[in-house]
């Protein structure tokens, strides 16, 4: 009876669908097609250009810095956040009272509005009057500019052993050499403070799923383990790391992909690309160009580009870690 | 199935008259006095938006056609973007405070230009004729086409600390460039602060004095453009394709900032911190736009000097700086009219006078000089001539579209050059200047190249 | 033996819960830091020596109708009810009334000043966001449920592409559609409306997913008991499933309407005036507005971040179940 087909599901799937289609499907042909045009400010599709705009892309070393800062994000603030969170679950596993209680303060960074976050932790990076600068006045150090420190991290850590890495590498001779610089010198200050703050941010979201997947460890798994001699560490090794890889590995990639959207911070605290446009990650980049500048055909290239990598990175993984989606406390 | 049938023919006419409604103006709007509602888009805030807001409220006052409804977008960038956004969305306000390359922008796409072409009125205002030959050109495009008129208008000036000049024996501020390195080396050199005294005093007759720096700057390309053109260069070409920022007047006209700092009696600082150093007494010489008096005013109390930016080597030539208002299309015929009598009122001889003495902004148009409250202002106001005489030698920032995105990257090359000296490098500063200007230059023309126009010209 | 494994067992949970405690206060810190400067007078903020708002005269007086409330130091009391003060803010000296001085140590009235501080004011924005969420939520939620519904008790041609293509999107960042999006708006003529606010976030595949896989795991009996019983299709979703849905429903309606307040990208891009802006853009605007009051600032961020912890505190078990079972951002 209910094998036959019903016609009617269409109007059951037709407002989602329509809003679907129409806002989340068919914009990403017009984005292709955007940046594949020229054209005026009302009308940005007069004048087809074939691929000019990625040509420009791969030209323009502001879109390479900008992959380099988000690149830095990424690398910075993935494996900090992941191996932190294990910790904290790992602490948080050990059946202790008050689980409930660190559960809720872990987790309460994540659920507050981003953009009133970013206002504090600019602030307490201030460099007149923010917190750490008083700390650091308090134990004798001098201050940092912190946000507005364009000096990389590489490039300060050596400084302190007294080596000073080379202000400018001239390699090729072009502006492109601004890129190898930053690569050798490292991310800027400004960019590890973001860095910082965004890590603390998202850390109760990780903890929180390493913690189910802590919890969907047998226990008769350690006692076997331990009473084969093993101590913690051992245990760890043998037993929770491997089992938890698959969670491990969905938070990496997950992370990885949001890692290389990040926008609102890099906004809020440093808005015009922090100290030498260090703190320009893509998307800021890209809404610089598609909303301040309105080039909305380059932009779009920019967008196009971005979009590619981070749907192969899903597509990864969908296939490795497939859909282990079940509700069910 | 007919439940169905009707179901899908209501949502057709939803989503039908939901496409139908495109983008549009606002509608006329009349307020109590039956004045019509005009809204003007500006970036004056603090103490200028205060005489703005009274000078608007003076018009809404004096006569009962039009009424004023002006919106402060808080900054220039930020100003700039939401007309542009507004121009999408298709509903913008009347009239916008606005600088050239929006203008440019507004207006290069033939056949959808969102500004008004102001010729019409211009032609039947005899206004046109006394306003300042600079802010003509200034507000004159292709084919002679006037999109705007001048608004708030100013020159660069150069602040002296006169105390500090007492100490070393000089009476007058520099007049040039050469001078003012050589007084700010002086002073680097023989002056002090002394904490005690509050107050400059000979480094010679003070216990611990705390050092004084020469010159303050804040890395702008203005002042490296007015001197590129003193000394004889150009910015760009006519058809402003391309600029020529690598050329050796330019490569000079930055070594005189590379030098002070190298030397030790320049300095760079952040935003407006070159103002707050010299009303702390801590730098002599700052070179400023001369409206930033009107927010400095408080703050000096020592005797200090306002002389034009000091000349250079060739040319005796200042750059201009402000914005123009412009009118936008589609707002119909009435608002337009309202509109035109609001820039005009501005422009006249009265109320420019009135804008300049509150606010430190030049006067638009000659016969505003004559008048005796200006003369009055112009002869016993520190400050006053100082930005007026140089009216007949401005010139002008080229208009590209592009020219706000050239400016940044300039900006940023430059900062990179001082970055390098103030880390004492060892590399060569003639050639770090000239690196980094080529690039600066290379980069600044692949903008302008975008947003090359051709206009068809009319013969 | 026993004893001395106790004891380590201890002596373990006590090493646990103190670096848990250093790591939530870590976690805390920030907004405690927040709070105590929104309670800052703007001389204090900016001084570096004391942390914790001290007790603070101000001398309060009527100028042009309005009240002023000025920080000062107090240097000296010259007897006759006078008193020679230095005000902070300009560094002058004078003489006051000293009945016009009052000590405060922690200024609520920050506050209210950071509410009024931007046009027309905070409570705009509050409707704004309180409207955007509210609706997008319901919407969301509707759109979601009937689809899942037709995606698991209907057969009909060219499901499971559709499905497939609805899942593709979810692998479509957001900056991919803002310019598309944004354009689309633009000729519907919808920018600066509520309209371009809401009207894309009105599905969302993440909800279709969630409900979908729940759905799949109600038994087909129940559907076929309630066919036979004669009860609509319509009926069936309407009275019956949806009352099992609970739960999904429920965590689905708090991520979207966490996404929907929390989101900056979409509502700055999409709305020009002050009086459409949503509470995180009005608070981006705030903080690029001309000098930084930071007590300001922190006053708005933490009323911008009460409703959200509020909510949470009550609702605590959904968002965590919720996040921790599926796995999908929210």
């Amino acid at each position: 009876m209910h094998d036959k087909n019903d016609h009617s599901a269409y109007f059951y799937v037709l407002p989602a669908g329509a809003i679907i289609l129409l806002f989340h499907v068919f914009p990403v042909i017009y984005s292709f097609l955007l940046s594949v045009f020229k054209g005026t400010l009302k009308h940005p599709m007069r004048e087809f250009i074939g691929l000019s705009n990625y040509a420009e892309l791969v030209g323009d070393v502001s879109f390479w810095k900008a992959m380099l800062n988000t690149l830095f994000f990424s690398v910075g603030s993935v494996p900090l956040g992941i191996l932190i969170a294990l910790g904290i679950a790992v602490l948080l596993n050990q059946k202790i009272q008050g689980l409930g209680i660190y559960r809720t303060i872990y987790y309460l960074p994540v659920i507050t509005s981003i953009a009133a976050v970013s206002l504090v932790w600019k602030w307490l990076y201030d460099k007149k009057a923010g917190f750490f600068n008083q700390v650091f006045d308090m134990v004798d150090v001098a201050p940092s500019a912190w946000l507005q420190e364009s000096r990389g991290l590489f490039e300060v850590v050596f400084s302190w052993v007294h080596i000073s890495l080379p202000t400018s590498i001239v390699f090729f001779g072009t502006e492109f050499d601004q890129v190898l610089t930053r690569i050798a010198h490292g991310p800027s200050v400004a960019l590890c403070c973001i860095i910082a703050m965004s890590v603390w941010k998202s850390l109760g979201y990780n903890v929180v799923i390493f913690l189910a997947g802590l919890q969907g460890i047998p226990n008769h798994l350690y006692e076997a383990a331990e009473i084969d001699g093993a101590n913690r560490w051992q245990q760890f090794k043998a037993v929770t790391w491997p089992l938890l890889s698959p969670t491990t590995f969905f938070i990496f990639i997950m992370s990885t992909i949001t890692s290389f959207q990040v926008f609102v911070q890099v906004f809020m605290m440093t808005p015009f690309g922090g100290p030498d446009g260090s703190t320009s990650v893509v998307v800021f980049y890209l809404y610089e160009k598609a909303f301040k500048t309105f080039e909305f055909g380059y932009a779009s290239a920019m967008a196009y580009v971005l979009f590619t990598i981070i749907f192969i990175l899903t597509l990864i993984q969908k296939k490795y870690v497939g859909e282990k989606v079940h509700y069910g406390g | 199935m007919r439940m169905r049938l009707t179901i899908l023919i209501a949502l057709t006419l939803v989503l039908l008259a939901l496409w139908g409604c495109g983008p549009s103006q606002r509608a006329d709007e009349f307020n109590k006095k039956g004045q019509l509602k005009i809204v003007f888009w500006h970036a004056m805030g603090g103490p200028l938006g205060d005489v703005l807001n009274g000078l608007i409220q003076d018009y809404n006052e004096s006569q009962d056609k039009y009424y004023i409804h002006p919106e402060f977008m808080g900054r220039y960038d930020i100003l700039e973007q939401k007309i542009i956004a507004s121009v999408m969305a298709g509903r913008t306000p009347d009239v916008a405070q606005m600088y050239e390359g929006v203008t440019m922008l507004l207006t290069r796409d033939e056949g959808e230009e969102s500004l008004q072409a102001l010729n019409p009125w211009v032609e039947k205002w005899d206004g046109w004729n006394q306003i300042f030959p600079a802010f003509q050109e200034n507000s004159t495009y292709d084919n002679g086409i006037i999109y705007s008129l001048p608004f708030n208008k100013s020159f660069p000036v150069l602040m002296s600390n006169r105390e500090i000049l007492k100490l070393i024996g000089k009476k007058n501020p520099p007049g040039n460039w050469s001078e003012l390195a050589s007084y700010a080396k002086e002073i680097h050199e023989r002056v002090g602060y002394d904490k005690e005294l509050r107050k400059p005093v000979l480094k010679s007759q003070a216990q611990n004095p705390e050092d004084i720096m020469g010159y303050a700057f804040a890395v702008d390309p203005w002042l490296f453009e007015v001197m590129l053109l003193q000394n004889g260069g150009q910015m760009a070409n006519e058809e402003q394709s391309e600029v020529y920022f690598n050329s050796e007047f330019a490569r000079e006209s930055l070594n005189w900032f590379v030098k002070g700092v190298q030397e030790g009696w320049a300095y760079r600082t952040e935003g407006y911190n070159h103002q707050n150093e010299f009303g702390a007494q801590k730098v002599a010489f700052i070179i400023t736009s001369s409206v930033s008096q009107k927010f400095m005013q408080k703050k000096l109390n020592f005797d200090f000097a306002v002389t034009p930016v000091p000349s250079g080597r060739e040319r005796e030539v200042s750059i201009m700086s402000g914005t123009n208002v412009a009118i936008f299309e589609g707002i119909g015929e009435a608002r337009t009219g309202g509109a035109w009598d609001f820039i005009s009122w501005l422009n006249s001889p009265e109320i420019t006078s009135k804008w300049a003495r509150n606010t430190f902004y030049v006067p638009t148009r000659r016969d505003a000089l004559q008048r005796p409250e200006m003369q009055d202002y112009y002869k016993n106001v520190e400050g006053a001539s100082a930005s007026i005489d140089q009216l007949e030698i401005g010139d002008m920032e080229p208009r590209s579209s592009a020219w706000y995105r050239c400016r940044i990257i300039l900006r940023s090359y430059m900062e990179k050059v001082i970055s390098h000296i103030e880390k004492g490098d060892d590399e060569n500063p003639d050639s770090l200047i000239k690196r980094y200007l080529d690039m600066a230059t290379k980069r600044m023309n692949r903008e302008l190249s975008k947003y090359h126009i051709k206009r068809k010209s009319s013969s | 033996m026993v004893k001395s494994h106790a004891r380590q067992k201890q002596f373990r949970a006590l090493l646990v819960h103190f670096f848990l405690s250093i790591g939530g206060l870590l976690m805390c810190f920030p907004f405690f830091w927040m709070v105590l400067t929104s309670l800052k007078s703007p001389q204090e903020v900016l001084r570096v020596d004391h942390w914790f708002p001290h007790q603070k005269a101000f001398y309060v007086s009527v100028q042009k109708g309005k009240e002023s409330v000025r920080q000062v130091e107090i240097l000296e009391n010259l007897g006759d009810s006078r008193v020679k003060v230095r005000f902070m803010d300009r560094n002058v000296i004078e003489q006051v009334e000293s009945a016009g001085l009052e000590h405060r140590q922690f200024l609520w009235s920050n506050y209210e000043k950071a509410w009024n501080k931007v046009q027309p004011s905070f409570t705009r924005y509050f409707v704004n966001s309180f409207v955007i969420a509210v609706v997008t939520t319901v919407g969301q939620v509707t759109t979601s449920i009937l689809a899942a519904y037709a995606f698991v008790f209907f057969v009909f041609p060219f499901k499971n592409l559709l499905f497939t293509v609805f899942l593709a999107t979810m692998m479509i960042p957001q900056e991919t559609l803002l310019i598309p999006n944004y354009l689309i708006l633009s000729e519907l003529g919808w920018i600066d409306t509520y309209m371009a606010l809401i009207v894309p976030w009105l599905a969302g595949v993440f909800g279709i997913f969630m409900l979908r896989q729940f759905f799949a795991q109600i038994p087909r009996e129940l559907f076929d008991a309630a066919m036979i019983d004669g009860c609509s299709k319509f009926g069936f979703l309407f009275k019956i499933l949806v009352p099992l849905s609970l739960p999904p429903i429920i965590t689905i309606s708090i991520f979207t309407f966490l996404g929907s307040w929390n989101s900056l990208l979409w509502p700055l891009i999409v709305t020009n005036s002050q009086e459409m802006r949503t509470i995180q853009v009005g608070l981006s605007y705030f903080s690029q507005a001309e000098g930084t009051e930071w007590e300001l600032l922190m006053a708005a961020s933490t009323f911008c971040i009460l409703p959200l912890i509020v909510l949470y505190i009550f609702a605590q078990k959904y968002f965590v179940q919720g996040e921790a079972a599926s796995g999908l951002k929210g």
